[in-house]
């Protein structure tokens, strides 16, 4: 999210929205967007209708969240580019703008993210928990 | 590192993940949806993408 913050500029630049998904409720996603200043709008999937009709709902883990994942959709919902992430695979902003610019667009590649400290604890402690569910 | 973007991962290309038939193919219509955002302002896909592409990034939520 931050490194998608640090290009908003680029990617409205180039001539795209930026919004994020997950299941937030408008008060959690308010206190996310004001922690890390994000400058683009987070949307409030609570009740999983969006990740359930567009087959992105993990349900194994806190009721349902999504998995992660870039659609990039475009006139008509016209999908143009599309990445199903992991935790720690992802693709960059660069490399999705430098495939979205692309004559001949393919997926775009993932880099490895290494998780900060407190991060890997607090993922660590998520995959623990949810093994004992 | 980069990771070679033709890779046999079926989930770092367009190929559907098992067990995932429904998630939007490149090139195939999403499905439309209207959410509200942070400001319980809505947000509607088709008008969006109608002046310009929108990103979405499907994320976990606040930790």
């Amino acid at each position: 999210m931050a490194d998608f913050r640090d290009h908003f500029d680029a990617i409205g630049a180039a001539g795209f929205d930026l919004a994020a998904v997950s299941v937030d409720p408008p008060r959690t996603a308010a206190l996310l967007q004001a922690e890390l200043y994000l400058p683009f709008d987070l949307l409030c999937d609570t009740d999983r209708s969006v990740i359930r009709t567009w087959d992105l709902l993990n349900e194994h883990e806190h009721g349902g969240i999504p998995i992660p994942a870039m659609v990039t959709v475009g006139r008509g919902r016209t999908v143009l580019a599309r990445s199903l992430d992991t935790m720690t695979r992802q693709v960059s902003p660069q490399d999705l703008l430098a495939v979205l610019q692309s004559a001949d667009p393919g997926p775009p590649p993932r880099r490895f993210l290494m998780p900060r400290f407190f991060e890997f604890l607090r993922l660590n402690r998520r995959v623990r928990r949810a093994g004992e569910a | 590192m980069i990771d070679d973007p033709r890779s046999n991962d079926p989930t770092m290309d367009d190929d559907q993940p098992p067990g995932r038939p429904n998630i939007p193919r490149v090139g195939a219509v999403a499905p439309d949806f209207q959410l509200s955002n942070a400001s319980q302002q809505p947000w509607h896909l088709d008008e969006q993408v109608d002046t310009r592409p929108a990103i979405l990034l499907f994320y976990r939520g606040h930790w």
